[in-house]
Formats: structure tokens, C-alpha cells, sequence
């Protein structure tokens, strides 16, 4: 008998649209069986129904969702359960590591408090009968994802990100299921937290013989966890297969555009290169590709540059360095990578680089010229350096059309010309075509990949030298994320356009950027050209971050090169 | 199925961080800072409200000498005085001195428990506010605790069950309730139930004339509160309950309450053990700041059910106009709004182990 298994699944949310109740599909006729101990990879971008199909299993949808077809867990309907019976299957037959720790646990609440909550609730049907027992029990399971019982008493913001996601998973395994559903259990987290959670996870799950369900958008991921991948479109299967043959040779084209948008480092195909745009400079491309008037970068031609650059915040128990320094040039028309993990100082250090933070000491040089703190010279230097924020969806007025977004930078620095062709030009320039078809819009009507570019076309509606953009991709999906990274590197190419992009993710750095910074604990500790960082890291923390990129192995030959260096 | 398992996957397992070795839980990269001090939040919090009190009662001593009319003109009104009786008067509360001195002895008097002596009454105010502040704090305490115990329950459940019958009738009646002015309402619960149906008494704390000890007096105080107490919480219990239905609905979308489901806790254990806590934090703060206000708030209902409290004192001080008392009586109100605020500080932290970190 399969652990779970769905037959024919449907899912429909009845909502509230401009014209009247509308339906919609969240899973359309889905067909899917789950052994006992094995591991299954759901993989699929935003809406595309995989969090509804996880929640159905222990019947956790909203009031509006309707299900039709069944769910066998463990060769019960979950759909026909009674509510008692459901309340005793939950937690003890499948459990959830749900997505974002942060929100999934009880502020108020000791860690130790919740995961013996799940103990007493089901008092019944396990051993753990009075508090000393669960007491026990609770130390067990803490120590089992490495946290020491002391953590118990902690309250969840007193924890780390992965901290808190491994006491989630403390608390999936404490009734001891047959099944654990993990909704993506590291989005969010830094690479490095990320690879200790997803450890702890599958050594778990092995050694006891569990099956899982891990739910990510990312296939690397999904690969390195799981046996067999499934990936889902528009709340349909559209393809299902052993995790290699899924990795390596992808069959739906959809499958493909995931693939890509997580590339391997080391791999040329994915150097200067993303789907619907290569550079002239990329390796290996074509005359056409090479065609239009294209200059290279030219490192020495300083545009933005950081002189011994320090930021220190006074905090209870000492200052804290947050940029150490830092020294840091970035050429005209020069894509500049700033990587390195959460607190390393990077945000702070474009913080200051943009004017928004005062330095310590040290410097902000423009075009040679020494930063100065009058009002007048900053609105200069801020038309001249824009930023583009992390998440687009926050940083959009949500009244605001697009117009209003786009037109607001213009109309404060008082630019000469027709407000309206301004607008439209910069729509354009970020490939939001016909721009007439946006101007009217609010952000609330645009996807998030639309919503990225408005901000993007509000920073080149000023006509800047210099973007500074704070993880443009990281809240986007992964086939929107190609399309924005493909937009960067399009503006560099045919504008002239240097950019400063922070991030976390070496494989961004290795799409578009042309060199590379690390940083780490405020200090810059290693930089250079893409290609001689990445693939010959010379400091530790370097190969650190390399090493603990999931990576598919497709590419035999370069890659584990490049990630041989790193370990 | 076992040997699958043993086997790497594909690409190999991810490799560990370079965490420590040994079987001791790894420091993690990530570790937060530990909070602060309660003393240090308990100090900080204690001198603004010094600095609060401070001014209040520069404030309390000014304000009531820059308000026009002369004090002992209108003692003397309608009464036949020579110049030299008002001589006298003004001698005997200080008036003739320059206003520094006067200050000064309203600071030294102050530091001694004293607030200087009621024209009206012709005592301290001080022996006067004492006497007043019992019944006021009866009447406001019972009202008080009744509008929150009354309005907390109606918000969670309005909100728990949004949208429904219950949510809609509750939460109009409530507003209606709150848009009510206080002396109008005390006036028509006077009228029917105290002059129509004679259920109540017309107004006092006790009956006229009667000495009872015992359980008797304190039925017959009981009888006297029931109008003035239903008038204050019919005015004030809203406020309670839209907070409580706000806060409550915000979190009925929380994350945690999905993992509290999915653990397999009853619908009503979800809300009152989880929902409800966090829901709780915002409302507390509310109240603490609308209990000092609801002190001040008695002068109207006071005045309408002739309550012998610091509300009806205030009333009769302001009609005078008897500047001591007026000026007693602000200091003690204010000092009362300044001390619930301290309290909600306190209360918060205490409830809110996140604010614990800051």
C-alpha cells in the first residue's frame, strides 16, 4: 500500500473577482503515489498549485478551496474523515516543515512549549504520557537536528533563521510520522544555513526510513534531497522522473526554463548568457549575437568608487563594524558583483555608497570627486546613482500607477523634456512594451517580474550613470528571474549601464556580472574577474560559499572542476 | 527502498558546513543577540514618567493663574465686602504675594503632601481628594474592569466568527453605544430607570439619612452604582472590542495558526491558545492608556449621578471656580494617566517576550 497517494485531484478556490464569483484551479487532475520511504521533489514557481497540493494532504486548504477526487494517506480518504479522526491523523501520520520558520512559529511562545504541544495533543497514541516524558522527549528531539536542549527555552525570535527552521523540523519528527511534507524548508536562508538545514533533514529522513515531500522551486535543491522529481505547471504534472534523468535531461520545456534559471557555475553556456539574451562578450557567441555597436567594459574608467570605507553602529555590548575598511572601484558601463551571506555588511556597505548611510570614515568617491553631504550635491549624485530594491511588490506605492512610479523621479530633479516621453522611453528601455498598455496600472495588477521592471524603468527614467540594485531577483520566481537578470545584462550591453548588485547567489554573479566581490564580516576578502574567482577561489570563505551551492552535476567536466576547487 | 535511501542522491548529498567537530550543537554562523536588561527598560520608562510628572505639576500651578477673573472676587459674589475683607482673604491664601513666592510655596507645600486649602470648602485639598478618591475609584474600577472583561470577549468572538450575525449586530451596537454622549445617556437611564420604573436610585453613593454597617451598607452602595456604572461601560466598552476584532483578525491569517492546525488542536484551542495571546498584546497597551483616561473621563458621569467622587469635586471646584482644588485635582488625574502608562510599558514587556530583546 502506497503512503499516500492522489487520485484524480482537483482543487478549485472559489473567489471574488471584478464580474461576479469566479473559480479557480489550483490543481487540475493530479495523479501521484508516494512509496513508503521514499523521497519525492515537488518543484514549480509561485501559483502553480504545489503548496495547495501539500495542504490538502492533512486538510488544511482554506474555507473557499473545494476538492474533488481523493487523497489516500496511509489508505484513508483524507476528504472523508471525520473531524476527530483527522485531528488524531494530523501530526501523527504526516507532518509539515512549513515554509518561512519565522511565521510558522508562535512569538510568544518557548520553542519547548510548541513541540510538546504535539506530544500532549496526541498523549493517546504515544508514550510520552506525563510532562517528564515529553520533557525528555523534546531534549531528544532537539538534539537529533543539532540545537542543544537549552535552546528550548528560547522564544522563536530569540533564534536564527536556520535555528528555527531546524526546530520545525524538531517538531514534524515528534510523533514519530510516517510522512514529513516539507514546503520549501530554506527558501529564505543563507546558502550556508540552508545546506546545514537540508542536512539535518535528509539524515533524518534516511535514517528512519521516512518518506518525504519536499516542496522548492528550486531543482538543485531538489535534486540533492530527493530521488524523484515532479514538476508542476498550472496545477498540472508535467513531468515526473527519476531526479538524473529530470536534472539532466529535462523533457518539458518548462522543466528547461527552471533548469536554467539556477546555472552552473563553471558552465559557458550560462557565462553572459540567459535565455532571450546573450552579450557580445559572452564565450562563444554568435556574429549575430556580436553585432551593434558594443564597448567592453572598461574597468579603469571609475565611476562609483569606496576609499577605506568603515560604518560602525553603536549596539549594547560594544560597536559593531559592519563595513571594515573596504575598498571598492566599479568602471563605467561594469557589472560588480557584491556577494556574500546575511550580516556579512554588504547592504550597508551600498547603503553608504548610496549616500543613505554615513560612513565612519573613509570615502565615497563619484567620477573622482569626493561625495559631500550638501543637500544640493546629494540630489545630484542620487539622479545620477539609482537604486533598485529587493522587493519590488514593498517598494512600489501601492496607489501609485505605473505612470505616477515611473514620472515621480523625473518631475523631482525638475528633467528637461516631455514628462510623458520620458515615462514611456524608460518603460521601454525596461521592455514593458507598448508602455501605453502599463501607464494606467497599480503595481497590485502586475505580476512580480512586471513590478521589477517598473522600478527598474523609475531608475532609468533619470537617465542615471550608476544602478545599485539589492538583490533584484531574490523575491522573483526563477523564470522571471532569468528575465530580469537578462534585462541587467541587456542594459549594460547596449546602454552602457554599470550596476552594483548585492546578492547571496554566486550563480547570478556567474550570469551577468563582470567581476566579483566578496565580502564577509565587513571586509572585502577576495575580488576579481568572474571567471578567476569563481573557478579559482583563493580565500576560505570563498570556497565555503561554493561549496555549499547545490549543484546538478550536468555539465561533468567543467563543473567539478570548478567546484572540486572549492572544496 | 532501504538501499535507495543508504545510496547518495544525485549530486551527491549536500556537503556540511565546515562546522565544528564533536557531537556539541554547532555555534551557529547565524546566532542573534541576547536582549537587555530589565532594569535598565524599568529605569528608562520611570524617568519619563518623572519628567512627565515634573511637568504636570508646573503645568497644574500656571495654567490655573493665567485663566482670567479674580478667585476672591467671585468667593465674595453677591456678598457685601469692603476692600479690606478682600485684603484679608487674599492674605489668608497667599494671593497677595508676587507669583514666584507663590510658586515656591506651592513646591514646598507639594514636597510635604499638602495642595493648599480649598476656598469652598475651606480645607486642604488634600483631605479633600482623599475622601473623594475612594468612590471614584470604586465606580471607574468596576466599570473599567466590566467594559474590557465585556468588550475583549464580544471583539474575539466577532472577529473569530467574521462576518456573521453575531460579528454585525455586536459591532454596530457597540458603535452606536460609543457615538452616545455620556451625559445624554446617563440622563435617559436616569430618567427610566431611576424616575420611570424606580428600579434604581436617582443618584448618590448611599441612601440619605440611613447609617447601615455591614452587608446592608454595601448593597445599598451596589444599588446606587448599577446606573453610573452601566453608562460608563456602555460608552467605553467599544473601543475594547474593535481593538480586540482588529488585532485578532490580523492574526487570524498567521502562519502559526496553521501549524497549530496541522499539529491537530481544536478550532477554539487554536484560538485561545494561540490566536487570542498575540491578539491580546496590542489591546493591552490600549487599555492601561484608556483606564488613566477613564478616571478623568468619571467627571461627566459623576456630575449627572451626583457620585461623591474626584469627578463631581472637580465639577463643583470648576463652577467656584476654586483654583486649589481645580489645580489638585488636575495633578492627581494627570499623575493617575502617567502612572497606567508606566504600567502598560511594564505590562507589554512582560507579555511580549520580542519587546524582552529591544
Amino acid at each position: 500500500m502506497p503512503r499516500l497517494e492522489f487520485k484524480d485531484l482537483r482543487v478549485t478556490y472559489a473567489t471574488q473577482g471584478e464580474d461576479g464569483p469566479r473559480t479557480l484551479t489550483a490543481v487540475d487532475g493530479v495523479n501521484l503515489v508516494v512509496e513508503p520511504g521514499s523521497t519525492l521533489g515537488l518543484a514549480g514557481e509561485s501559483g502553480c498549485g504545489k503548496s495547495t497540493l501539500a495542504m490538502s494532504v492533512l486538510r488544511l486548504l482554506p474555507a473557499n478551496a473545494k476538492v474533488e477526487g481523493s487523497i489516500l494517506l496511509g489508505g484513508e480518504n483524507v476528504p472523508d474523515l471525520s473531524w476527530g479522526r483527522l485531528r488524531t491523523v494530523r501530526w501523527t501520520e504526516a507532518s509539515i516543515v512549513f515554509q518561512g520558520a519565522m511565521h510558522s512559529l508562535n512569538p510568544v511562545r518557548k520553542v519547548r512549549e510548541q513541540i510538546a504541544e504535539a506530544l500532549r495533543i496526541h498523549a493517546k497514541a504515544l508514550p510520552y504520557k506525563d510532562d517528564a516524558a515529553r520533557d525528555a522527549r523534546v531534549a531528544e528531539l532537539l538534539e537529533l537536528v543539532d540545537l542543544s536542549p537549552a535552546k528550548g527555552a528560547s522564544y522563536p525570535h530569540e533564534l536564527s533563521g536556520g535555528q528555527k527552521q531546524r526546530v520545525m523540523i524538531a517538531m514534524a519528527l515528534a510523533c514519530d510520522p510516517e510522512l514529513i511534507i516539507a514546503d520549501e524548508p530554506t527558501t529564505a536562508l543563507d546558502v550556508i544555513v540552508q545546506a546545514q538545514v537540508l542536512n539535518v533533514l535528509t539524515a533524518l529522513v534516511a535514517s528512519r526510513g521516512l518518506s518525504l515531500i519536499m516542496i522548492s522551486h528550486d531543482l538543485s535543491v531538489l535534486a540533492a534531497t530527493c530521488e524523484r522529481i515532479v514538476v508542476m505547471q498550472q496545477g498540472k504534472i508535467v513531468e515526473d522522473g527519476p531526479s538524473a534523468d529530470v536534472m539532466r535531461t529535462p523533457q518539458h520545456p518548462h522543466t528547461q526554463a527552471l533548469a536554467a534559471a539556477f546555472p552552473l557555475i563553471g558552465d559557458p553556456a550560462s557565462r553572459l548568457r540567459l535565455p532571450g539574451y546573450t552579450a557580445p562578450d559572452a564565450p562563444g557567441a554568435t556574429a549575430q549575437e556580436k553585432a551593434g555597436t558594443f564597448t567592453a567594459p572598461d574597468p579603469a574608467d571609475v565611476v562609483l568608487e569606496a576609499r577605506n570605507l568603515s560604518v560602525t553602529f553603536a549596539g549594547r555590548g560594544g560597536n559593531v563594524k559592519a563595513v571594515d575598511s573596504v575598498n571598492l572601484t566599479c568602471g563605467r558601463g561594469e557589472i560588480v558583483a557584491l556577494v556574500g551571506q546575511s550580516g556579512s555588511g554588504k547592504t550597508t556597505l551600498a547603503r553608504t555608497m548610496l549616500a543613505l548611510q554615513r560612513p565612519t570614515s573613509g570615502e565615497v568617491l563619484f567620477e573622482g570627486k569626493a561625495l559631500s553631504h550638501n543637500r544640493k550635491a546629494l540630489k545630484d549624485y542620487r539622479r545620477s546613482v539609482q537604486f533598485v530594491l529587493q522587493d519590488p511588490s514593498a517598494a512600489l506605492n501601492p496607489k501609485h500607477s505605473v505612470y505616477e512610479a515611473v514620472a515621480e523621479g523625473p518631475r523631482l530633479h525638475k528633467l528637461p523634456g516631455n514628462e510623458r516621453e520620458i515615462v514611456t522611453a524608460a518603460l521601454r528601455k525596461a521592455e514593458l512594451n507598448p508602455p501605453e498598455r502599463f501607464l494606467a496600472a497599480i503595481p497590485q495588477e502586475l505580476s512580480g517580474g512586471q513590478r521589477q521592471r517598473v522600478v527598474i524603468a523609475g531608475a532609468l527614467a533619470l537617465d542615471p550613470e550608476f544602478l545599485v540594485a539589492d538583490e533584484p531577483v531574490a523575491s522573483l520566481d526563477a523564470s522571471v528571474r532569468a528575465e530580469i537578470l537578462a534585462l541587467l545584462l541587456r542594459l549594460r550591453c547596449e546602454l552602457g549601464l554599470g550596476a552594483l548588485v548585492i546578492t547571496h547567489d554566486l550563480g547570478l554573479a556567474w550570469n551577468i556580472a563582470d567581476r566579483v566581490v566578496v565580502m564577509f564580516d565587513g571586509r572585502i576578502v577576495e575580488e576579481g574577474r568572474v571567471e578567476d574567482v569563481l573557478l579559482n577561489p583563493q580565500h576560505e570563505y570563498t570556497r565555503k560559499l561554493l561549496s555549499v551551492v547545490p549543484t546538478n552535476n550536468v555539465v561533468e567536466d567543467d563543473a567539478s572542476v570548478a567546484i572540486g576547487a572549492g572544496s | 527502498m532501504e538501499s535507495t535511501l543508504s545510496e547518495p542522491v544525485i549530486g551527491g548529498a549536500v556537503p556540511a558546513p565546515a562546522a565544528p567537530p564533536g557531537g556539541a550543537p554547532a555555534k551557529d554562523t547565524d546566532e542573534p543577540r541576547r536582549g537587555g536588561s530589565w532594569l535598565r527598560y524599568i529605569g528608562a520608562k520611570a524617568g519619563g514618567a518623572a519628567v512627565s510628572l515634573v511637568m504636570v505639576v508646573l503645568l497644574g500651578f500656571f495654567a490655573f493663574r493665567i485663566l482670567p477673573g479674580d478667585p476672591v472676587r467671585s468667593l465674595a459674589d453677591g456678598r457685601q465686602v469692603t476692600p479690606e475683607q478682600m485684603d484679608i482673604l487674599r492674605r489668608q491664601y497667599g494671593l497677595d504675594q508676587p507669583l514666584p513666592a507663590q510658586f515656591w510655596r506651592y513646591l514646598t507645600d507639594l514636597f510635604q503632601g499638602k495642595l493648599g486649602d480649598s476656598y469652598t470648602y475651606n480645607r486642604p485639598v488634600m483631605e479633600l481628594i482623599l475622601d473623594r478618591i475612594g468612590p471614584t475609584l470604586l465606580l471607574t474600577g468596576t466599570a473599567a474592569a466590566l467594559s474590557v472583561v465585556l468588550g475583549l470577549w464580544l471583539g474575539q468572538r466577532a472577529a473569530w466568527r467574521r462576518g456573521s450575525r453575531f460579528d454585525k449586530t455586536q459591532t454596530g451596537l457597540a458603535l452606536v453605544f460609543w457615538s452616545v454622549p455620556t451625559f445624554w445617556l446617563g440622563l435617559l437611564m436616569l430618567l427610566v430607570f431611576a424616575g420611570g420604573l424606580h428600579w434604581f436610585p436617582t443618584g448618590g453613593m448611599v441612601t440619605a439619612g440611613v447609617q447601615a454597617t455591614g452587608f446592608e451598607y454595601a448593597w445599598d452602595v451596589a444599588r446606587h452604582m448599577v446606573l453610573p456604572v452601566l453608562t460608563m461601560v456602555a460608552v467605553v466598552y467599544a473601543q475594547y472590542l474593535m481593538v480586540m476584532r482588529a488585532s485578532l483578525l490580523e492574526e487570524m491569517s498567521a502562519d502559526y495558526l496553521v501549524t497549530a492546525r496541522a499539529k491537530g488542536l481544536r478550532e477554539d484551542e487554536v484560538r485561545r491558545k494561540h490566536a487570542v495571546p498575540n491578539a491580546l498584546l496590542p489591546t493591552v497597551t490600549l487599555i492601561f492608556l484608556t483606564l488613566g483616561g477613564l478616571v478623568g473621563g468619571a467627571v461627566t458621569v459623576e456630575t449627572v449621578f451626583s457620585w461623591p467622587g474626584l469627578g463631581y469635586l472637580t465639577f463643583q471646584a470648576l463652577s467656584a471656580p476654586d483654583f486649589p482644588l481645580l489645580q489638585g485635582t488636575f495633578v492627581v488625574f494627570s499623575s493617575i494617566v502617567i502612572i497606567m502608562n508606566f504600567f502598560a510599558d511594564i505590562v507589554y514587556r512582560l507579555l511580549d517576550p520580542r519587546l524582552r530583546a529591544s
